[in-house]
């Protein structure tokens, strides 16, 4: 007897246990990576360090041309990068400045797809690639985030396999700055590559020192998980006091592009608190064209947000164990009946004569084509699926190896009762 | 000239679910020659004529004793025993053991898988058993004899020295009876030995010697009961 006399008329409960059992394993593969996803989201965003109160700091230059006059004057520049500074390290205890901007980042010769252009998944077009006059090359406009040290260590951001950021390397004046890529960049650039960009008008080469890990994210502009996959994550300079005149432009828009920020103030601060920062620093800097945004109560978010995780993930987890259940229920349903009649064809092909390794063989082949059949339709769906976790994935396969194992194991049993034991009732 | 098969002293207990030991065999003894065309195996229900069969089929292993076959001493594991068993062994059950979705000629070719010419083997087998042309009917849709006729061409299909039947007839009406047993007639003037287990007086008087399993052992009966 071989493997297709003993799947003979089975081959319909064959498939659907595959597919019940694949549907069982997605489930899973799904659970797994929405509590990772749960898990990074509340260890990166929602950790204890993010129970504070957020206020939202930007400059009031919203007319174009004003910005423009303001700029060209060394003592205003001066005035912001004296206020930036004072908030960034001169803030009482408890009030903290996190500096963040996602501006577009001119690339030339950009080795990457669409998704990492600025504007690719929202309704703003993609920029790019088109001539740069600064660069005189072709760039592609791709997502970025710059940001300051503390905001970077405040959502505990961190470089991928202990590879981080050296701060204390971040020159401006050199030319080059180490920068981050998202985890999506794996693959695209490598550690130690150079990016040419157009940065506020200025060629600046970017070293790539390492990437974030997969789904790495922070709070920015109400997103509570702005994730950072796609994104060119540069670093602000410690300080911009004292910039060279020679790019005085630069530092110009760079010094209001770092005034775009958070300011985190400790619960335990007084309502006044921010206030009472921001007046010492403009008293200190000269500098009063700032505006504190609608105060988004963070904490409300992150605590509502939080809760609808934790109740999504007992939810998903309770959904998952009822379809767990029954998919087990299902597939043994279908596993007993079919090996009710392999194992009527098994006792008597044995009883034919037929040896025991030849029987075996048979039913080796018939769980390798059950589990490799699931294998592969659990990548394929999987494949399919816009959440990607390796992680995930591995784990399941490494179930399907131990569910096939022990299948096995339990089909050898079954085999050798069968050659030992007469069936009851049956002569 | 050398005996077909012989046992000497087999014996045999078995535990029962309630822990006790019950013993099936004690010192049997039995000798077939090679000339015995049919043996009629009667005895009461449960007295251990299946579980002989089993033993001569080679589909057990665990007892005391010694079977030869054709002058071999037969080894008490399963694997030889499973050679020796597609080799030497036909087997005929009462429920006819078929495969209820393939058809007639599937079912002998199952008996015939490792052998030369299995299809030619086939055709003969069915010939042989009167059921030329019925290979590709379902055996769901085969009446009781004839299903019994298809599990004795898939035990006959590759000629075996020695054909053992449990009770073949015990399903079959009087008429579907004879036709059986004229058919293991006609197979053993062809050359295949029989033991048939049966409680049937009138399979048993069709065979040239019975013997019944009383106390542990094998009695010969002189007469046909």
């Amino acid at each position: 007897m071989n493997a297709r006399s003993l799947l003979r008329g089975t081959y319909g409960r064959l498939v659907a246990k595959i597919l019940v059992l694949a549907f069982l394993m997605t489930s899973l593969y799904n659970v797994v990576t929405f509590s990772q996803s749960t898990r990074d989201a509340v260890s990166q965003s929602f950790d204890d360090s993010a129970k504070v109160d957020m206020y939202g700091l930007t400059d009031r230059m919203t007319d174009p041309t004003m910005f423009e006059r303001y700029r060209e004057s060394v003592t205003n520049i001066e005035k912001v990068t004296r206020f930036y500074d004072a908030l960034e390290q001169d803030a009482p205890d408890g009030v903290q400045l996190l500096s963040a901007f996602d501006q577009a980042m001119p690339v030339a010769d950009f080795a990457g797809g669409k998704t990492f252009a600025y504007g690719y998944g929202t309704q703003e077009s993609v920029q790019g690639p088109y001539e740069d006059p600064i660069l005189g090359t072709q760039v592609v406009d791709v997502k970025s985030m710059q940001l300051s040290k503390a905001t970077f260590d405040f959502y505990n951001l961190a470089g991928q396999d202990g590879v981080d950021l050296d701060w204390g390397a971040v020159d401006y004046d050199s030319g080059t700055i180490p920068v981050l890529l998202g985890a999506g960049y794996d693959g695209v650039y490598a550690v130690g590559d150079r990016l040419t960009v157009d940065y506020y008008f200025k060629p600046t080469q970017m070293r790539v020192a390492g990437f974030l890990p997969p789904h790495a994210s922070m709070f920015y502009q109400g997103d509570i998980n702005f994730f950072l996959d796609d994104h060119l994550v540069v670093p602000y300079p410690e300080s911009i006091t004292g910039a060279p005149e020679s790019d005085r432009a630069f530092y110009g828009i760079l010094a209001f592009a770092m005034l775009n920020a958070d300011i985190a103030v400790d619960q335990d601060q007084p309502d006044s608190a921010v206030f009472t920062a921001l007046q010492s620093a403009a008293t200190t800097s000269g500098f009063d064209q700032y505006a504190l945004l609608s105060v988004p109560s963070y904490l409300t978010q992150f605590a509502s947000v939080r809760a609808l995780v934790h109740d999504n993930f007992a939810l998903v987890m309770t959904v998952e164990l009822l379809i767990a259940a029954a998919s087990l229920v299902m597939s043994a349903i279908l596993t007993s009946s079919a090996s009710r009649r392999r194992e009527r064809r098994i006792r008597i092909a044995w009883e034919l004569g037929q040896s025991r390794s030849d029987l075996g063989r048979a039913v080796l082949t018939i769980v390798a084509l059950e589990y490799v059949g699931l294998a592969v339709v659990f990548l394929a769906i999987t494949h399919m699926l816009p959440n990607h976790d390796s992680a995930a994935r591995t784990l399941c396969l490494v179930l399907i190896a131990l569910l096939g194992a022990a299948s096995l194991q339990r089909r050898r049993t079954q085999l050798r009762h069968t050659v030992r034991h007469r069936p009851r009732n049956e002569p | 000239m050398t005996d077909l098969l012989t046992l000497h002293s087999l014996t045999k207990s078995v535990r029962e679910p309630d822990g006790s030991v019950r013993q099936i065999f004690d010192s049997l003894d039995f000798v077939m020659g090679s000339e015995e065309r049919s043996v009629a195996l009667l005895g009461r229900s449960g007295s251990g004529k299946t579980t002989l069969l089993r033993v001569l089929a080679g589909l057990d292993a665990r007892y005391d004793g010694e079977y030869v076959f054709q002058g071999v001493v037969l080894p008490k594991r399963l694997d030889p025993l499973a050679d020796h068993r597609r080799t030497h062994i036909g087997l005929v059950a009462q429920s006819y053991d078929l495969l209820d979705d393939f058809t007639v000629e599937r079912n002998v070719l199952f008996g015939a898988r490792g052998l030369e010419h299995p299809e030619r083997r086939t055709r003969e087998a069915l010939a042989v058993v009167g059921l030329e042309g019925m290979g590709k009917k379902p055996v769901t849709k085969l009446s009781g004899g004839e299903a019994q006729r298809v599990a004795i061409a898939r035990a006959i299909v590759k000629r075996p020295t020695l054909l053992l039947a449990d009770e073949p007839t015990g399903a079959l009406d009087e008429d579907t009876e004879g036709d059986i047993l004229a058919l293991f007639d006609s197979l053993q003037e062809a050359g295949t030995s029989f033991i048939i287990a049966t409680h049937s007086p009138r399979v048993a008087a069709a065979c040239h010697r019975r013997v019944t399993v009383k106390d542990h052992r094998l009695l010969e009966l002189e007469d046909a009961p």
